[in-house]
């Protein structure tokens, strides 16, 4: 770290709450005064309370003085079930008191005195306020309380403690204590469709290149976890890029041959298709020829578990057990409901660097899309999202699912995504001669020549293979393919060592 | 009547504490911070000290390493009352730890037991 970096670190006061201090670009600025601001429930007390038993943990002391109803037995009783509570803490680190008492009877004045001497008294590097507004409502009519805030937030800040205003009002407008504080955090619980989410948002923050705009938080036992806007925080521009030279082989017959050896190492495909076209079948299989190679591949999916996956590769001549018992190969399932998509990418990045991940399979985009809170920003978050896995040397296929399974028309789900994507494979089925067949095509390589015939995807009990052309055949991306004229169906060009159709098909 | 002095900063509690105590036939006043009681406490001693450990200005344990340097009110029985965790108590002695949420009848029984047993 270079003097400038740590000068900086040392500056801020580390939060300790998960992914906050990305966003406070380190942790606060130590002796600032800022305000937590967001309805009843939007969080602001957990939120606070888990501050004060992260820096407890560090050995650094808090106050954490209240003017609420609400008794700190109460209080306690509800952090008790989170996992950061340390009863050890309490009154040792952390420290409770009320304020209310020195407020009625010694003024604003009289708080602020005791406030700053019982803080220096425990060495409080925190002290947060809980109950603005009763501030506010008891403050004598010749005090001001703008100059009270000051005056507190410039003695504290000479104690170098940091100070955390909690309020219920909103700040959406001008306020004396929105203009005071060195940076404002909106929290806001929302309900979008059934399903409740939770915003932090830095609306103010003084002296730092912070990250703007909404972010997504949850609580949970665990306590508050903030996921900040994958987008936002990956800014960076990518320097790696995806070299033609080096090639990532499927490890399926005909399919190598169709992308002139193998996907581009580094480089994104989208494999597109409709149900049972086939999509998680040549994943899987990509992932299984890469770890054979001393590529450690993950599965990231939604729709079938690891060990569903695993006997379906089994029918198929597809042994994944002993890949995954080396640790080659992972498996990773999630329900595709009331997930949050920043929350999943950094779950995904977490296990790529866990891991060392060399191959991925993102079974599925579809969670990625229709849970997230702006469907504006899908296509900048899965663009940031490949940069960051190019990054971290992964060759990534992604799937998404087609909606229809038959018809002329072609819907992506996604608008924009076969524009970010390097490569795009397309899948599908079409009916002939009273037979569903299932077709593979190219449509598109970054840098690199492809097979332009579109083949027949043949899966068997021994693995997937890629089959002949169909020459004959026109309009077969509709799925409903017509004879040329004076032919009949006629392989045509079969690609390197490809057999005839139907041995031992599935 | 023997007279207990409450430390208890939290004011309905407070207020709760000392309506249970005086139903029980004790003499009882209030103090909101470490600091109040030290005054009190060296005004007029009373016969038990009723105390929280988290305090503004000068805390219990604080107020109970000033009481133990204190000729007269070095023995003076303590029943402390407290969210906090006993490590807060530090090396202090007292006679009975009570961890908050306390029942009307624990806390009354506390405070009997320890008077009995100075009385004794």
């Amino acid at each position: 770290m270079d003097d400038a970096r740590e000068e900086e670190a040392a500056a801020r006061l580390k939060s300790g709450v998960p992914h906050l201090d990305e966003i406070l670009c380190g942790g606060w600025l130590r002796g600032g005064l800022y305000l937590i601001a967001g309805p009843p429930g939007s969080g602001k007390t957990t939120l606070a309370n888990e501050m004060c038993f992260r820096l407890a943990e560090g050995g650094d002391a808090s106050l954490y003085v209240t003017l609420l109803a609400e008794t700190h037995e109460r209080m306690l009783l509800h952090l008790r079930s989170f996992r950061f509570f340390r009863r050890d803490a309490v009154g040792t680190r952390v420290h409770y008191i009320s304020g209310l008492s020195a407020l009625r009877e010694g003024g604003g004045k009289g708080f602020v005195d005791t406030l700053i001497r019982t803080a220096r008294e425990r060495g409080a590097r925190a002290l947060i306020l809980d109950g603005l507004s009763v501030l506010k409502e008891r403050l004598r009519p010749d005090e001001d309380l703008r100059e009270l805030l000051q005056t507190l937030g410039l003695r504290l800040a000479a104690l170098d403690c940091t100070t955390l205003l909690l309020s219920t009002e909103t700040h959406k407008g001008v306020s004396v204590e929105a203009a005071v504080v060195d940076g404002i955090v909106a929290l806001s619980a929302d309900l979008i469709g059934l399903k409740a989410t939770r915003g932090i948002e830095l609306t103010k923050f003084r002296g730092s290149n912070n990250i703007p705009g909404r972010h997504t938080f949850t609580i949970d036992e665990q306590g508050v976890s903030v996921y900040p806007r994958f987008e936002a925080m990956m800014r960076e521009t990518p320097r790696k890029v995806a070299d033609p030279r080096h090639r990532s082989r499927w490890g399926i017959e005909g399919l190598d041959a169709m992308c002139a050896g193998g996907l581009v190492t580094l480089s994104s495909t989208l494999v597109m298709g409709s149900p049972g076209s086939g999509k998680t079948t040549i994943g899987l299989s990509f992932l299984a020829e890469g770890a054979r190679h001393g590529e450690p591949g993950l599965y990231f999916g939604f729709a079938e578990s690891g060990a569903q996956l695993t006997v379906k590769c089994r029918n198929m001549g597809l042994e994944l057990e002993p890949l995954q018992r080396q640790g080659m190969l992972r498996l990773e399932a999630r329900a595709p409901v009331e997930t949050l998509p920043d929350a999943m990418a950094q779950e995904l990045i977490h296990l790529i660097q866990q891991q060392g991940v060399k191959r991925l399979v993102l079974d599925g985009l579809e969670p990625f899309a229709k849970e997230a809170i702006d469907p504006e920003r899908t296509t900048r978050f899965l663009a940031a999202l490949i940069n960051t896995l190019r990054e971290r040397d992964v060759t990534m296929l992604i799937t998404q699912q087609t909606n229809d399974m038959f018809g002329p028309e072609l819907h992506s789900p996604i608008r924009g995504i076969e524009a970010i994507c390097d490569n795009l494979v397309f899948l599908r089925f079409f009916e002939l001669n009273g037979k569903l067949h299932r077709l593979i095509t190219v449509l598109k390589m970054r840098d690199s020549p492809n097979d332009p015939f579109l083949r027949e995807l043949h899966i068997t009990d021994e693995g997937p293979r890629v089959g002949e052309s169909y020459a004959a055949l026109e309009a077969i991306l509709t799925g409903q393919p017509q004879a040329r004229a004076q032919a009949s169906m006629n392989p045509a060009s079969p690609g390197p060592g490809l057999g005839g159709p139907g041995r031992g098909e599935a | 009547m023997a007279r207990i002095l409450v430390v208890e900063d939290e004011e309905t509690l407070a207020d709760a504490i000392q309506d249970v105590l005086q139903d029980a036939g004790f003499d009882v006043q209030v103090a909101r911070n470490g600091l109040e009681a030290w005054r009190k406490l060296e005004g007029n001693a009373p016969d038990l000290l009723l105390l929280d450990l988290m305090l503004p200005l000068l805390d219990g344990r604080g107020l109970l390493t000033r009481m133990r340097g204190h000729g007269q009110l070095r023995e003076l029985p303590v029943v402390v009352i407290s969210n906090a965790s006993r490590k807060a108590l530090g090396d202090q002695q007292v006679q009975s730890f009570l961890e908050k949420p306390v029942t009307v009848k624990g806390l009354v029984k506390a405070v009997q037991s320890v008077l009995g047993s100075a009385e004794g």
